[in-house]
């Protein structure tokens, strides 16, 4: 070993032994490997995404053209705003149901019992996912369980349309399937509100829904938000709930960026459409985020 | 006034556990009917989906991919987050929250996002596609569930103790594998449970990465489409819901018992 | 035993150890004593060795500590909040560093029983951490330490979780197991109770550097600083005039108090200023209940406050022909009565009362 090599060795193992150098190591592990593994793999996709495919070859000429495809082709607009128009309404759906149910826990359950509360809750999340989304098929389709009741009671001749391989059916299906990524956050939040404040409010004559809305809800904003995000953010891109019940008509972004890079063979497209639509998110959730933060400090003041 | 709003809570509490449970409810109900057609009518009581399931060998090769890959994913993971966690909660270095930014951006990205950005990756290179390929994703999308987990045993966790434990002249080594490890078991076993599940059911990211073997998820989307395996697929669900459930009792039942040895007490009980 | 030479300690831009040079004697019980953030903490952390000084050396036992972490020095060191493992028995938390040492488990086990039964805990080894009291996790805390014989066990804030009883009594059985183990003891306290009870010697400290040190009795008597006079026991402060002065002997007028004459003490060599302030300590002061009673001077007053301790009453007295205040304590002994406010009263004093500072 050279004694510049060595000069630098021992500076190396010094380093290590220091706090920060502890820190680095340890956190540069993780690091390392998500810049391999994530950044990396972005940034190509990114690049490719402005190449192009030439039959079995990518041609690494810069082009816009996949762009320009992806915001002038009626067919990726429908369903990029599709993609997004569901993922709102999940959300919208989702956090909206599982208020009540954080509320509930957080306020109408004896702590010694909360656990087995949340637990209840997350029980019927421990089956496959894909099947999950296959039983909402079942229970929703021509001779599902909603229809096949409702026919041979007699309520209903025709099995009910607005609920089979639609949009609706889509929403149906998202909304429970990320029911509890909506109810833990809330639930959080819900929990770390001090109940002195409540009885202190109570004390000074607050009713009941003043309490709730001038300062329940105020307190629970950050799980809402958080919970907000957790479900629109990966209902964007989900792929299963589309394929099984939606139907030609409920169809969302990640299915053709899937065709793209499989079965059309066009990578490059398929890159556009995943980078346009990381983009779209990123932008709808720091507007929300913004605009959450807007209101927080309006309201405070 | 003050009732019916407690009865009014109660009651769309009850219609809210109907929803959640009712694919659940469906699934033992299918796998044990009669019948090929996984509808109403019921048709009648019957072992044969489960014995199918016993005969299937597509099924056990899928199965043990599955369970290879958790495992690993799991313990890779865990180990990710550990180091992450302890990093941010214990030591103070330049980035930090930069670095600890990236490892937890898979939480906030659509799982079709990775899946693709890995594949371009594999595909530039040339790799084959194999077990090892969805593990690589499966790790980088359990390491921010694994890194929550551990940040919240770290952040409980009362520093002297491991300065007390150099102070009587322990190793760092020592000290980490006779004091830290030992109070942050339970977020070790937490984190393991949690990316074993995670993977075990992840579909999407094995859908792009998979190349010959396929992991269960991958294996059940490819029975979907024939209607005739459905009623086995049912009793498979069952059967998964089952395990993971005695899984879940059983780290319950451990975490209690580590709880009550470290003298913490846990708020909340299972049972 | 532990020397210090000028050693510095900063965080970002505070100074938390301005240049501390300080010598402990073997086998002494050396107190450490100021207000919160004083860096008396962290320079018990830095002889520990959890810290490193920026600039400056440590010797233990005549062995400079550079580079030495605290796994390796020969101090063990007693947390503010005991840092008892929890996963542990009281026996496996007292053996811990015999075991890391890789002993003999029939040797451990007799002497984790000799250390317990010193702490006064014998019969308690098998008991699971979270079992015991303040009061016992203290002892195993001491246990823990001292079985592994340390050159200086360093204690932090040691009695400051327990309440007061406990507290009172600890201090005399910290003060004997010290002579009992002959080991130097160095204590970290913001309490000057425990410092004066305790101590062979006492630092008081402020803002990262050594005020004074000195015997608990010298720091009481002679306060070198106002802000020393301050923080041990109470002080009234008087304006005061310097009138005339020698090599051994000052001559001051106290506003309101009156004139007197005072040896020089010895820190005071250089010449006094005209016009300076002098400290008087409520015990000094005698409230005159009876006529007869004749002192070497006296001054009137008025009563304008009071304070009933049981067993003391403090009262405050403003000087008669002059706005300053005094504080003076008196035993209540049998058949005297406590007096009340607006009452006008004599106080008597004599030379010896006077600190200058």
């Amino acid at each position: 070993m050279g004694k510049e090599k060595l000069l630098k060795f021992v500076t190396t193992r010094q380093f290590i032994r220091t706090e920060q150098g502890r820190g680095l190591t340890l956190m540069g592990v993780p690091f390392i490997y998500a810049a391999l593994l994530l950044a990396a793999p972005l940034t190509a996709v990114f690049a490719l995404s402005f190449w192009s495919q030439d039959y079995l070859e990518i041609d690494r000429t810069f082009t816009l053209a996949n762009y320009h495809e992806v915001w002038s082709q009626p067919i990726y607009r429908v369903l990029m705003a599709r993609s997004l128009g569901v993922s709102t309404l999940v959300t919208l759906v989702t956090v909206t149901l599982a208020f009540p149910i954080a509320y509930f826990i957080s306020f109408h359950i004896h702590p010694s019992k909360k656990l087995l509360w949340i637990f209840l809750i997350t029980i019927p999340f421990w089956t496959s996912y894909l099947m999950r989304i296959f039983l909402w098929k079942v229970i929703l389709g021509y001779n599902g369980v909603i229809n096949g009741s409702l026919t041979r009671l007699g309520i209903i001749e025709e099995p009910l349309s607005f609920i089979l391989y639609n949009f609706n059916a889509v929403v149906i299906t998202l909304s429970h399937a990320w029911a509890p990524f909506a109810i833990l956050p809330i639930f959080v939040s819900l929990e770390k509100i001090d109940r002195s404040l409540l009885e202190a409010a109570t004390d000074l004559g607050d009713g009941p829904v003043r309490r709730f809305l001038c300062i329940t809800l105020p307190l629970a904003l950050p799980g809402i938000v958080a919970a907000c995000l957790i479900v629109f953010i990966p209902t964007v891109g989900d792929y299963v709930t589309p394929r099984l019940v939606g139907g030609p008509d409920g169809l969302m972004i990640a299915n053709i960026i899937e065709v793209q890079f499989k079965r059309a063979n066009n990578p490059p497209l398929g890159a556009a459409l995943a980078v346009s639509a990381m983009a779209i998110v990123a932008l709808a959730s720091l507007l929300f985020v913004r605009l959450n933060r807007k209101y927080l400090r309006s309201n405070s003041s | 006034m003050k009732w019916t709003l407690k009865y009014g809570l109660w009651a769309y509490v009850s219609l809210y556990l109907i929803f959640l449970y009712m694919p659940a409810l469906l699934l033992p109900i299918f796998a044990l009917n009669d019948s090929r057609i996984v509808a109403f009518p019921l048709q009648g009581l019957t072992w044969r989906w489960f014995a199918l399931l016993w005969e299937t060998e597509a099924l056990h090769d899928a199965l043990r991919n599955s369970l290879i890959i958790a495992s690993i994913t799991a313990f890779m993971s865990t180990i990710f987050g550990l180091m992450a966690a302890r990093a941010s909660s214990r030591y103070a270095f330049p980035m930090r929250k930069g670095m600890a930014a990236l490892v937890m951006i898979p939480l906030v990205l659509p799982e079709i996002i990775v899946g693709v950005s890995l594949l371009v990756v594999v595909m530039q290179f040339g790799f084959d596609l194999s077990l090892w390929t969805i593990i690589l994703g499966h790790v980088l999308i359990c390491t921010p569930f694994c890194v929550v987990v551990m940040s919240t045993a770290f952040n409980n966790f009362d520093r002297s103790l491991e300065e007390a434990a150099f102070d009587l002249g322990a190793t760092r080594g020592a000290t980490f594998r006779w004091v830290s490890l030992p109070l942050v078991l339970p977020g070790v076993i937490a984190s393991l449970l949690i990316s074993f599940t995670i993977s075990l059911d992840e579909f999407i990211i094995a859908f792009f990465l998979a190349g010959v073997d396929v992991t269960l998820p991958v294996y059940i989307w490819g029975l979907l489409r024939f209607p005739a395996r459905l009623p086995s697929v049912m009793a498979l669900g069952t059967f998964l819901l089952a395990a993971s459930l005695l899984l879940l009792i059983s780290a319950e039942v451990i975490r209690r018992y580590g709880a009550r040895r470290a003298g913490t007490s846990s708020n909340g009980h299972l049972f | 035993m532990i020397e210090l030479n000028s050693v510095t300690k900063r965080f970002g831009r505070t100074v938390a150890l301005d240049s501390v040079t300080l010598t402990i004697q073997r086998g002494e019980f050396f107190s450490l004593l100021g207000p919160s953030g004083c860096g008396k903490s962290t320079l018990l952390r830095t002889i520990s060795g959890f810290e490193h000084p920026d600039e400056g050396d440590i010797y233990i036992d005549g062995q400079s500590m550079e580079g030495v972490e605290a796994n390796r020095r020969p101090t063990n060191l007693v947390f503010q909040n005991y840092a008892i493992f929890p996963h542990m028995t009281v026996g496996q938390n007292v053996g811990f560093g015999l075991r890391r040492k890789g002993l003999r488990k029939g040797e451990i086990k007799s002497q984790v029983n000799a250390a317990l039964e010193m702490v006064s805990l014998e019969g308690l080894e098998n008991r699971h951490a979270h079992t015991l009291s303040g009061g016992q996790r203290q002892r195993v805390a001491l246990a823990r330490a001292l079985i592994m014989r340390p050159k200086v066990l360093l204690l932090d804030e040691p009695l400051s979780a327990l309440d007061k009883k406990l507290r009172e009594q600890m201090q005399f059985e910290l003060r004997h197991l010290q002579r009992a183990v002959g080991i130097t003891f160095l204590l970290v306290t913001h309490d000057q109770e425990e410092a004066l009870t305790m101590s062979d010697r006492i630092a008081i400290m402020f803002n990262g550097r050594i005020a004074q040190l000195a015997s608990p009795e010298e720091i009481y008597a002679r306060p070198l600083s106002k802000q020393v006079a301050e923080f041990i026991g109470s002080m009234s402060f008087l304006r005061a005039e310097t009138l005339s002065q020698t090599i051994d002997a000052i001559t001051i007028r106290i506003e309101g108090l009156g004139t007197a004459t005072l040896p020089r003490p010895a820190q005071l060599s250089a010449a006094m200023k005209k016009n300076i302030t002098v400290g008087v300590r409520p015990e000094l002061l005698t409230i005159l209940f009876d006529p007869s009673e004749t002192f070497e001077f006296e001054t009137p007053g008025t009563i304008t406050g009071r304070v009933y301790y049981g067993d003391m009453t403090y009262y405050e007295v403003r000087l008669n022909n002059s706005s300053q205040v005094v504080t003076v304590s008196m035993r209540n002994t049998a058949g005297r009565s406590i007096l009340s406010e607006d009452s006008a009263v004599r106080i008597g004093w004599d030379s010896s009362s006077i600190t200058l500072i």
